[in-house]
């Protein structure tokens, strides 16, 4: 049987492959000086380039000025989890990583480098993120198995001197936030007294349920799920959790006020909101029992391809608005609408650190954009195709950067602003004129 | 923290404890093969800790918070025959629900067994935990012990 969604991914991936071959990869680095002839690199390169070296040997804070470090993000992968293939090892997650690594300039203007690496033990890859610190304005972290990603970016975050993110815990938690925010408001709730069910306690929806504790979620009325049932502090395995994934046994202590006990159907009985991001469905969200729900609620079924419940069968079970991780559904929620944006305004403001404080407001710029364009059902989240959003993004993580005390260069959020617009533009026009001139080839040509 | 009181087991506390008791021993099985728990594992549980209740060498304190019980911890006294002190008490299970945790309970149900036991001549407090159990290591190194012995095994 064939299943939604799968014919498209099946074209896509004979392309993929296609292409891939032709193009021999995706991104590559191109110079931004004038070089005429061979000459020029007695400055580009030695002997004049030693006076540079020189200037930031005797303050370092110089190499985010005179070199490409201000704008450049290393994407670290052991590659054990990639995409929803699991463990494919490091090799096998370049690709994707080159693929993140063009979104990140597309959407964001941001130079970023994939760093597929073949070590896997935890303590080896917080010494091996550390060292690259010198050549970096910030490290993406990508596609590494839980909970080892909870503890690297932990850890990370705490050690290092440029933001550390790692964008499926929290680019998918601040979407998240940012279509519940619309929703409830859409819905006449507010946040800390909407009950909301997690279903699924990976790492998106642990950073999910962190992030909503500091935007005025009550953790008290969040009852998380995952495939033991619901999540409790008496739970046979909690032992185990706090051995092994501390992580998720703290949002058990402090999850589920109530106390219900059961599986996905008792959860939701009388919630206002499910956010699902467990395995693909459809079935694991029944209809019946989003009409035990409260009146006008919410469900976001994020998995991809195939959401935990399809949005017609969830609107005919009486949600009243229904968002998923499909761009072929309205209202999607997708981590490419954050990091682009995050990372423009973290490397501008040249931010130490991205906190839960900053990633609230970047959720808050995002649902505020779609407001303005005027929310409903159908619209609780801006799309990728609105570009502005990224730069608008860029200028609250700026912004907030400031106010946290986090950022090593201070303007105002105006300024921000233009002057994500004018990177992002300008990447985005040499890309066209690239494509004009057919120094990148047309996929019709190849 | 002050409603929960810490006293000597009784017969009605028996289920309750032994559900404590079976998660720690479940617990246990997850470090090391050798602690894979055993067929009717609640009955014996709750005889081992019954016996507890007759046994002037074996002690058992429950942390009962409003009549539901919390934390427990069983020591057993030991002869050392040819070491000074003569008399050693042996923590030998000790367990607190997760909620209530980090609280100093646990700090605080041992510190009651040691008391008890001092009164009976114990002169020493040790505690036997699987090697592979980090977290029990760092608490009891926090509470000022170390490791005096070793026992190694395999299955024969």
């Amino acid at each position: 049987m064939r299943n939604e969604g799968e014919s498209g991914s099946e074209e896509y991936s004979t392309l993929a492959i296609k292409y891939a071959k032709k193009f021999l990869g995706k991104i590559q680095t191109i110079p931004k000086v004038p070089v005429t002839g061979l000459d020029d690199f007695s400055v580009w390169y030695t002997p004049g380039v030693a006076a540079v070296s020189k200037e930031i040997s005797k303050n370092k804070d110089l190499s985010f000025e005179m070199t490409w470090r201000w704008n450049t993000v290393a994407i670290v992968t052991d590659g054990t989890r990639v995409l929803g293939l699991g463990n494919v090892g490091p090799e096998a997650s370049l690709p994707v990583m080159e693929g993140k690594g063009l979104i990140f300039k597309y959407l964001g203007g941001v130079d970023a480098i994939p760093i597929p690496i073949n070590v896997h033990e935890r303590e080896q890859i917080i010494n091996v993120v550390q060292a690259l610190e010198p050549a970096f304005g910030g490290i993406n972290l990508e596609d590494i198995e839980s909970p080892k990603c909870f503890y690297l970016l932990e850890t990370l975050r705490e050690r290092m001197n440029i933001p550390v993110w790692h964008d499926d815990q929290l680019g998918t938690a601040g979407a998240t936030l940012a279509g519940l925010i619309n929703a409830l408001k859409l819905t006449g709730r507010r946040e800390k007294d909407t009950k909301l069910v997690i279903v699924g306690s990976g790492a998106a929806n642990i950073a999910t349920v962190n992030l909503l504790s500091h935007a005025g979620f009550d953790l008290k009325n969040i009852t998380m799920v995952d495939s033991h049932g619901i999540l409790h502090p008496e739970r046979e395995d909690m032992d185990i959790l706090m051995k092994d994934n501390p992580w998720k046994y703290n949002l058990a202590l402090k999850t589920n006020g109530e106390r219900r006990k059961g599986d996905i159907a008792e959860a939701m009985e009388g919630a206002d909101a499910v956010v699902a991001a467990s395995k693909q469905g459809p079935g694991v969200i029944k209809g019946e029992w989003v009409r035990k729900m409260e009146k006008r609620a919410i469900i976001f079924a994020l998995a991809n391809p195939i959401p935990e419940i399809w949005p017609n069968e969830a609107k005919e079970n009486g949600a009243e608005i229904v968002a998923t991780g499909r761009s072929d559904f309205p209202n999607q929620v997708n981590n490419s609408l954050v990091f682009p944006g995050v990372f423009r305004g973290a490397l501008d403001a040249r931010v130490t650190k991205i906190n839960e404080k900053m990633i609230v407001e970047a959720a808050r710029e995002l649902a505020r954009f779609a407001e303005e364009r005027g929310i409903n059902d159908q619209y609780i989240i801006p799309t990728m195709e609105e570009w502005e959003v990224f730069p608008r993004v860029a200028a609250a993580i700026a912004d907030s950067g400031v106010r946290e005390g986090l950022a090593r260069t201070k303007m105002t959020k105006e300024e921000f602003l233009s002057r994500a617009r004018e990177i992002i533009s300008g990447n985005r026009l040499i890309i066209e004129k690239m494509i004009d001139m057919k120094l990148i080839r047309s996929v019709t040509e190849i | 923290m002050s409603e929960i009181k810490i006293r000597d087991l009784k017969e009605e506390d028996l289920k309750d404890t032994a559900n404590l008791v079976i998660r720690l021993k479940k617990f246990n099985s997850e470090h090391d093969p050798l602690f894979v728990v055993t067929e009717g594992l609640e009955q014996k549980v709750t005889e081992y800790l019954s016996s507890a209740i007759r046994l002037d060498t074996r002690d058992v304190l429950v942390a009962d918070n409003g009549g539901k019980i919390v934390g427990m911890i069983m020591g057993e006294i030991i002869e050392r025959h040819f070491y000074e002190p003569l008399k050693e008490l042996r923590v030998t299970e000790i367990y607190v629900l997760p909620e209530y945790r980090k609280s100093g309970l646990g700090r605080k149900l041992i510190s009651s067994l040691i008391e008890k036991e001092k009164s009976k001549g114990c002169g020493m407090v040790t505690v036997e935990f699987p090697t592979e159990n980090l977290l029990a290591h760092k608490f009891y190194t926090s509470q000022g012990m170390r490791s005096i012995i070793s026992i190694y095994g395999k299955k024969i």
